[in-house]
């Protein structure tokens, strides 16, 4: 093979280039004696570059942001803990954890193959802890559903709804499958946390350890490697897939109770304190819904965790107990927020 | 470049070495659309380039006590991009070795054909063409080839018998012969790419 020159790049860069254009270039990459000369030729389209003017704004700011969450996440950690300290008031809501409840056992015949799908629900204000037949065991955040299919024997394959932390019990001849509505993932063995409830991003999975395979679910060719330590976020309406560096216990500490906002707006902020508390929130004012909020909230009472947030947040709110309707329904208990 | 741009900038590199926000925040409204567009012409992907300056101004930010403020910024940037896109593109190429051995194998004749047939045409068309197996033969033909499984590793993850296997990946082979052999495409992407070289 020969010299890598300008004119293979251009071709890569005009995205009408050859096989052999790409070898040369990747070729060029890798550790080696052809790496200075690449290095050469690169540096100097670097330099002679001229970026289009069309700003991508809304792209760049995004990643800007991403940056800006990785980097404050060192700066802030030590505010969390003081935080985390003040809140740690008496009153306590642990709800013993309910091994899930078994609510559909539907059995079909299919090809002499005995195939049966368990439901296993948390209702909103419970967490629930699950067993699978396989001894897989993970837990499911209020709200969440998880469907089995049992009795296929190659592979073994769970559907989510919501957020749940899996340990996942290994088996390399069945992959573990779970698929949500934004992607799919394969595990072989490993312990990691799923979120596809609405909120800023529409899947959201952080590896502890092992490794899984995400799978896009429109093209089940494009798959995505996760290491542990690493968040993967997906964003359906551009088709994106973002990784950053985390720390997992942040984002899988809702089993042990916590409710953890990392600066988040309030208007996601009280979606998840709608399932935690299994109540319903209005906020009246335009302005509060992008208001961020930063906690760790430990197994407080609603009024203990609202109190706070009004000593944080420019904020009042008002709590509606339950009320019986009028066809004989008691409805959820009502925050009204509005500005102070 | 202009000297007055270039003393802003060591002064905001300077700033940055101590920390400040405000001057990261800055310099990565002055280079990140660049480096977005450069990465994208490497790369073709959007959501790759977005990792790519992800990527580069953490490292900025991690390494911001060994900036050098008299030295040019352009530069220490690059070098940081160059080894991001380096990395990348490995990475892909690693993703789509399997592609590439499929097209030596089916649609590559003569080593000419490796400089007339269009690289981003062929990705597709190997992805066209393995959609268009039956669902079985696809999984064990994928297998073999993305997975790089042997046949009896294939037999026993899919519980079949190894002659099974080697069937199916037998009649997959003739089906993919078969497919490319009527296709008109080829030619016209030969004549396209003989074009513009």
């Amino acid at each position: 093979m020969g010299r890598i020159e300008k004119k293979h790049i251009d071709r890569i860069f005009n995205r009408k280039y050859s096989i052999a254009d790409h070898r040369m270039l990747s070729e060029g990459f890798k550790q080696g004696d052809k790496l200075e000369d690449t290095r050469e030729l690169v540096e100097q389209h670097w330099d002679e570059f001229e970026e289009p003017q069309e700003k991508n704004k809304e792209t760049l700011n995004r990643v800007y942001n991403q940056i800006n969450e990785i980097i404050g996440k060192e700066k802030h950690s030590r505010k969390l803990s003081l935080i985390h300290y003040l809140t740690k008031v008496a009153a306590i809501l642990f709800i013993p954890l309910l091994i899930a409840s078994l609510l559909l056992w539907n059995q079909r015949n299919e090809k002499n193959q005995e195939v049966a799908t368990l439901n296993f629900e948390a209702p909103y204000g419970i967490r629930s802890q699950f067993t699978l037949p396989d001894g897989t065991k993970g837990w499911l955040n209020s709200g969440s559903t998880l469907k089995y299919t049992a009795g296929l024997p190659s592979q073994r394959s769970v559907e989510l709804e919501g957020e749940a932390y899996f340990q996942v019990k290994r088996d390399e001849a069945r992959p573990f499958y779970v698929q949500t509505d934004a992607f799919d993932i394969k595990v072989l063995g490993t312990k990691f946390n799923v979120n596809t409830f609405d909120g800023e991003v529409d899947g959201d999975l952080v590896l502890e350890s092992g490794s899984v395979q995400i799978i896009d679910r429109t093209n089940k060719n494009k798959t995505l490697m996760v290491k542990p330590g690493q968040r993967i976020t997906y964003e359906k309406k551009l088709g994106a897939y973002y990784r950053s560096s985390v720390d997992v216990d942040e984002y899988i500490n809702w089993i042990e109770g916590k409710l953890v906002f990392q600066n988040e707006p309030l208007k996601e902020v009280v979606k998840r304190m709608e399932r935690y508390y299994n109540v319903e929130f209005e906020i009246k004012d335009e302005a509060l819904p992008s208001l961020k909020f930063r906690a760790v909230l430990e197994e407080e009472l609603l009024e203990e965790s609202l109190r706070y947030m009004s000593l944080v947040l420019p904020i009042e709110y008002k709590i509606i107990e339950r009320q019986k309707n009028s066809d004989g329904t008691v409805s959820r208990r009502k925050v009204i927020i509005t500005k102070n | 470049m202009n000297s007055n741009l270039r003393n802003i900038e060591s002064e905001l590199v300077k700033k940055l070495k101590e920390g400040d926000q405000q001057a990261f925040a800055e310099l990565f409204e002055r280079f990140s659309n660049r480096l977005y567009h450069f990465a994208l012409g490497y790369l073709g992907s959007g959501p790759i380039a977005e990792e790519i300056v992800q990527d580069v101004f953490l490292k900025i930010w991690e390494k911001r006590a060994d900036l050098k403020p008299e030295q040019s910024f352009k530069s220490y940037i690059f070098t940081i991009t160059f080894n991001s896109i380096r990395k990348f593109f490995i990475r892909k190429d690693l993703e789509e070795s399997y592609k590439q051995q499929f097209a030596a194998e089916f649609m590559v004749h003569t080593s000419r054909d490796e400089e007339r047939i269009d690289y981003e045409w062929m990705l597709k068309e190997v992805d066209r063409i393995i959609n268009k197996l039956p669902e079985r033969r696809r999984e064990i033909f994928i297998l073999s080839r993305k997975e790089e499984l042997s046949i009896n590793e294939i037999a026993e993850k899919l519980d079949l018998a190894p002659k099974t296997v080697k069937n199916q990946l037998t009649e997959a082979s003739k089906f993919i012969k078969e497919e490319l052999k009527d296709n008109n495409n080829l030619e016209l992407i030969l004549y396209f790419s003989l074009f513009y070289k």
